[in-house]
């Protein structure tokens, strides 16, 4: 993963096999775009990059994490909404 | 608002074989999703009682579904289905997080859930080693040792599943027996990576602030409690209906199924239902997909004998 520079920094992890990631992929997308000046967004595919979900201690797919000045604010372990995934990264930002 | 004759409300096996007749049948459908279609088959991993396939993987069949039903003209759309109302001339509302559509027709096919096992550090847990998806979650646990609780068709095809993907599966089941096909069972008793701890209920999901390290089981027969470690907890205990947003049209039984004739008809005309959400005896894709033949017909016979009415009457 290349460096991190702005504050906020949102990490997706999905597969292929997951039906919910193919639902998410789109959100992330329009959050990735709407945030773009003050948000990183990175997305994992954990089958190729095993290691990033062992270092963030991820054991299911989609996971999103939110890292604020490079540690770990938040850890959604489940399918999260669009509203509710804007209203996160506005109270972090 | 948009206008349709059909709008069939799931996009899994029976909803996709629903659109597919009613599409064939030249009327203008909508099929109605809130992810992608496929549904449970997309948690699925090799299928192998789908005639035409000795094995096929679960989302390979969802897209070859929906590619016929894309060729046929049935027309996809994203939505969450808040609820669905009749008019006084019998038109359908169909109301989601973002659209109204309206139609003569309505298909239910929302299918079932995975029941949860409702034990304490369950929900705390869940995405922390505890899934009701192997094909999803599976690759999360390679060289570790999981546990499956259950003892059905899922829990034995998934647990084959995981014990390609991890060091070792103990199969945890209340029963001392297999509710699963006989074909599944043999290989499963075949697998040296699959154990089996028989009589016995988890009680309690155990873990770290990290991830789950073990459960607590309770042996039904002798009585005793302990403890095993294992790194993660697949949940495959029996299923719930998807058909809390009809609760306004008392079409389902005290359990949620939606009942039906053998015409896939509810009680309100217009109205059907399909598949898993269905009170039924065998869930599988098969009936799912047969079930979705018969409404899509009956749609159009449904569709054809309005369009007569009002001719008449004009």
């Amino acid at each position: 993963m290349s460096t991190i520079d702005k504050t906020l920094t949102l990490i997706n992890f999905e597969n292929n096999w997951c039906a919910q990631c193919y639902t998410q992929r789109p959100i992330i997308n329009k959050i990735s775009h709407d945030f773009n000046s003050y948000l990183n967004v990175r997305v994992v595919n954990s089958d190729a990059h095993p290691e990033l979900a062992k270092k963030y201690n991820v054991y299911s797919a989609p996971s999103t994490i939110l890292l604020r000045d490079g540690k770990i604010v938040e850890k959604i372990t489940r399918f999260i909404d669009q509203s509710q995934l804007t209203t996160l990264i506005k109270y972090y930002l | 608002m948009r206008k349709y004759d059909v709008v069939v409300i799931g996009a899994g096996p029976g909803g996709m074989t629903a659109a597919l007749y009613a599409a064939r049948a030249n009327l203008n459908v909508a099929m109605l999703d809130r992810g992608i279609y496929g549904g449970q088959m997309n948690n699925t991993d090799d299928i192998e009682n789908y005639p035409g396939f000795t094995t096929i993987k679960g989302p390979e069949l969802g897209e070859k579904m929906y590619q016929g039903t894309v060729k046929a003209g049935v027309n996809f759309v994203y939505g969450d289905v808040q609820n669905v109302t009749v008019d006084d001339q019998q038109m359908k509302h169909i109301q989601t997080d973002s659209d109204e559509l309206v139609a003569s027709a309505v298909i239910i096919a929302t299918g079932s859930n995975n029941r949860k096992l409702g034990v304490p550090g369950e929900e705390k847990f869940s995405g922390k080693g505890v899934s009701y998806c192997a094909v999803c979650d599976g690759s999360f646990f390679k060289g570790k040792n999981v546990t499956v609780v259950g003892g059905g068709d899922s829990a034995i095809s998934e647990g084959l599943y995981l014990a390609n993907v991890t060091d070792g599966v103990n199969v945890i089941h209340r029963r001392d027996q297999l509710r699963a096909q006989k074909v599944l069972q043999n290989r499963a008793f075949d697998n040296d990576k699959i154990d089996f701890t028989w009589n016995t209920s988890v009680t309690e999901i155990l873990g770290d602030e990290n991830h789950v390290t073990g459960v607590k089981i309770h042996n039904n027969q002798v009585g005793d409690d302990t403890t095993l470690d294992t790194d993660g907890v697949f949940v495959y205990v029996g299923n719930f209906p998807n058909s809390q947003i009809f609760n306004n049209l008392n079409i389902t039984d005290q359990a949620g199924w939606i009942i039906t004739n053998d015409q896939m008809e509810t009680t309100i005309p217009g109205i059907y239902a399909i598949g898993d959400v269905r009170q039924k005896q065998l869930r599988q894709i098969t009936t799912a997909v047969g079930d979705g033949g018969i409404a899509g017909q009956n749609a159009f016979e449904y569709f054809e004998a309005i369009k007569h009415r009002q001719t008449v009457k004009d």
